[in-house]
C-alpha cells in the first residue's frame, strides 16, 4: 500500500488529496469523548508508534501511525491507526469562512481498493468516518489512475460551516484495515500549497516510510482452489467420497503463486447439507461440520488434503 | 428424497477466493463399473458399499443372495423391489435416496423384524424374495403358481410354505403381524384380498433380512 505515494506527487493532484483540509466559517461545536477504540491495547503492536510533525504557518500537529496486527473484526488483516494532535494550529475566519480541519483524507493508490477492510473515525457523530461513496477524488473529479480517496469527517458535516474542526490541544484517531502488508509509504518529503478562495496557507507535512516486517510483500492475497484427481470411494468402510483439494495462496490480479507465503487458512463447505455418521470433509486432519471450517497450514505455497464424508440425501 | 446431496461448496472464509469457490459433485458416478451386479447408472458409493456385501456374505446368507441376477436404482416409495422371475435369479431395485440406506445404519424394526443395517437389510430382504422365485421354479414345488412352495431349504422354512398351517405374517403397509393361513398346493391363494398370499412373502423376507443383516 502506498499511501501518497510519490507516484500521485504532483502539484495539480495535491490539492485534492489533502490530509487536512480547512474550510469553515461560522461558530464551532467542539467534539466530546475523544478516545481510541478500546480494542487496540489487546492487538500486537507491529509498527510504531512514529509521530511526524506538520508544520504550518498557522501552528503544528502531529500525526503518529500505529499499525497493529491481526485486527479481529477482519481475521489476518493489519490495523492502522492514525493518531492526529492538534499542537497549535488555530481556526480561523476568512472572509466568511472558518479555515479548521474539519475532516481528513488519506490516499491510496486504486489497485489496493479492494483491501480496505473496517475503518473509523470516532469523531464522526454518528459512528461511521466512512462510506463508498467517499471512494473519490476531492472536488468530486475522477480520480488519477492510482490513486483513490478515503475521507474521515471530523465533526460530521463535510465541510460544513459550522465546524471549527480539530482544535488545539484536541487529538482524533482514524484508521483502516488491510491485508496484511510488508511495506507501507506514509508521504515522504511532501508540501504544497492549498488555497482557499484565495486564501493562502503553507501546508507541510514530512514523514518517512513505514516498513513492517514479516508481512507481505507486494500486493494482498487470495487463495485458489483446485481438485486434485478424482473423487474415489474411501476403502476405510465409511464409503465416504474422497477428494483431494490443493489450496495455493496466490496474487489476487495476476493469479501467480505467491511462493514465500504462510499462513492458515480456514477452508469451509457452504452447501448446507449436512454429513450424517461419517458427516465430514477430512481435508486436513480434522472434522469439517456443518458451519465449521478446518485449518490448512500452508508454508511454501500450497497445502492438500482430502476426504469428504458421507452426504446423505 | 430422490435427489442426490447438492455439490459441496467449499470456499475460504478468512481469504479472498481467488476464482470462485470450488464445486465438488456428491454422489458421483465415475462410470467404472465396481461392483459387476450393478446395472446402468449407479452411484460410486452403493456398488462399493454392495460388492462388499456380497463379498463378505457366506453359508445361506451367500446363497439367498445370490439369487440376485443385478440390481439397478430408481426413485421409489420402497426401499427396494424385485423383479421376480420364476427362474434361479432375479434382478432387483434398490433405492440409494433413504439416509439409512447411505449411512448403513440401523432403522425400526418392520414386523417385529429387526433391521440392523439398513442397506444390507435390504438388499438381503429382495434377494430373499428372489430366492423365493427361484424355489417356486423348482419343479413341483409350486404347482398353483402362487409363490407359495412346498419346500424352502434355507430358514425360515414355514411362512412362505403353501399349507393349511397358520403362520405369522405380515401387512408391511401397517407393519402388523396377523395369523393366516393358506390352502395347499393346489388352490392358488390370492396375493392380495382375500387370501393375502404377500403377506407371507413379506414376513418371509423380513424374518430372513433380519436374521442375517448384523
Amino acid at each position: 500500500m502506498t499511501i501518497f505515494s510519490n507516484s500521485v506527487r504532483p502539484a495539480a493532484i495535491l490539492s485534492r488529496i489533502f490530509p487536512l483540509l480547512c474550510i469553515l466559517f461560522a461558530a464551532p461545536v467542539f467534539p466530546q469523548g475523544l478516545q481510541p477504540p478500546p480494542h487496540r491495547s489487546s492487538l500486537p503492536l507491529i509498527y510504531g508508534p512514529q509521530t511526524f510533525d506538520w508544520a504550518t504557518d498557522r501552528g503544528d500537529y502531529q500525526i503518529t501511525v500505529r499499525v497493529y496486527d491481526n485486527d479481529s473484526r477482519v481475521p489476518n488483516t493489519y490495523l492502522w491507526d492514525y493518531e492526529v494532535a492538534n499542537g497549535s494550529f488555530m481556526p480561523r475566519y476568512y472572509e466568511d469562512d472558518f479555515v479548521g480541519l474539519p475532516f481528513l483524507e488519506i490516499a491510496l493508490e486504486a489497485s489496493f481498493v479492494d483491501e480496505w477492510g473496517y475503518n473509523y473515525n470516532e469523531w464522526f457523530q454518528n459512528g461511521n468516518g466512512f462510506y463508498p461513496s467517499d471512494r473519490n477524488c476531492y472536488s468530486g473529479g475522477p480520480c488519477p489512475d492510482l490513486v483513490v480517496i478515503l475521507d474521515w469527517t471530523v465533526m460530521g458535516f463535510h465541510r460544513s460551516r459550522d465546524d471549527a474542526g480539530l482544535l488545539p490541544g484536541q487529538t482524533l484517531y482514524f484508521g483502516f484495515t488491510t491485508y496484511q502488508r510488508q511495506r507501507a509509504e506514509v508521504e515522504t518529503n511532501w508540501s504544497d500549497e492549498f488555497c482557499y478562495e484565495g486564501f493562502p496557507c503553507r501546508i507541510e507535512w514530512r514523514t518517512g516510510s513505514v516498513v513492517i516486517p514479516g508481512g507481505l510483500e507486494g500486493g494482498p492475497v487470495a487463495i485458489k482452489l483446485e481438485q486434485e484427481g478424482s473423487t474415489v470411494i474411501s476403502t476405510d468402510g465409511n464409503y465416504s467420497e474422497d477428494t483431494t483439494i490443493r489450496v495455493t495462496a496466490v496474487d489476487p490480479l495476476t493469479g501467480q503463486v505467491l511462493t514465500t507465503f504462510s499462513g492458515s487458512v480456514n477452508v469451509a463447505d457452504l452447501s448446507g447439507t449436512y454429513y450424517r455418521k461419517w458427516g465430514f470433509i477430512a481435508i486436513f486432519g480434522d472434522t469439517l461440520r456443518r458451519n465449521r471450517y478446518l485449518h490448512c497450514e500452508i508454508v511454501g505455497w500450497t497445502c492438500r488434503g482430502g476426504g469428504f464424508g458421507a452426504k446423505a440425501a | 428424497m430422490g435427489q442426490k446431496p447438492p455439490d459441496a461448496q467449499v470456499t475460504v472464509t478468512n481469504f479472498p477466493v481467488y476464482g470462485s469457490d470450488l464445486f465438488i459433485p456428491q454422489w458421483i458416478i465415475s462410470g467404472n463399473r465396481i461392483d459387476p451386479r450393478s446395472s446402468g447408472n449407479v452411484y460410486d458409493w452403493l456398488q462399493a458399499m454392495t460388492k462388499d456385501i456380497f463379498t463378505s456374505a457366506s453359508g445361506d446368507r451367500a446363497t439367498v443372495l445370490n439369487a440376485i441376477s443385478s440390481y439397478t436404482i430408481d426413485v421409489m416409495a420402497e426401499y427396494g423391489k424385485t423383479n421376480w422371475q420364476r427362474a434361479p435369479q432375479s434382478p432387483v431395485v434398490i433405492n440409494p435416496y433413504f439416509t439409512i440406506h447411505r449411512t448403513n445404519i440401523p432403522s425400526s424394526s418392520v414386523c417385529l423384524q429387526p433391521v440392523a443395517k439398513s442397506l444390507r437389510n435390504t438388499f438381503l430382504h429382495e434377494a430373499r424374495h428372489a430366492y423365493q422365485a427361484s424355489r417356486a421354479a423348482v419343479a413341483g414345488n409350486d404347482h398353483d403358481g402362487d409363490f407359495l412352495v412346498n419346500s424352502i431349504p434355507i430358514a425360515p422354512t414355514g411362512i412362505s410354505a403353501d399349507t393349511t398351517a397358520s403362520r405369522t405374517v405380515c401387512n408391511q403397509s401397517t407393519d402388523t403381524t396377523l395369523a393366516l393361513a393358506y390352502h395347499g398346493d393346489s388352490v392358488f391363494d390370492q396375493p392380495g384380498a382375500p387370501d393375502y398370499a404377500s403377506y407371507a412373502w413379506e414376513m418371509d423376507a423380513w424374518t430372513f433380512a433380519g436374521m442375517h443383516d448384523h
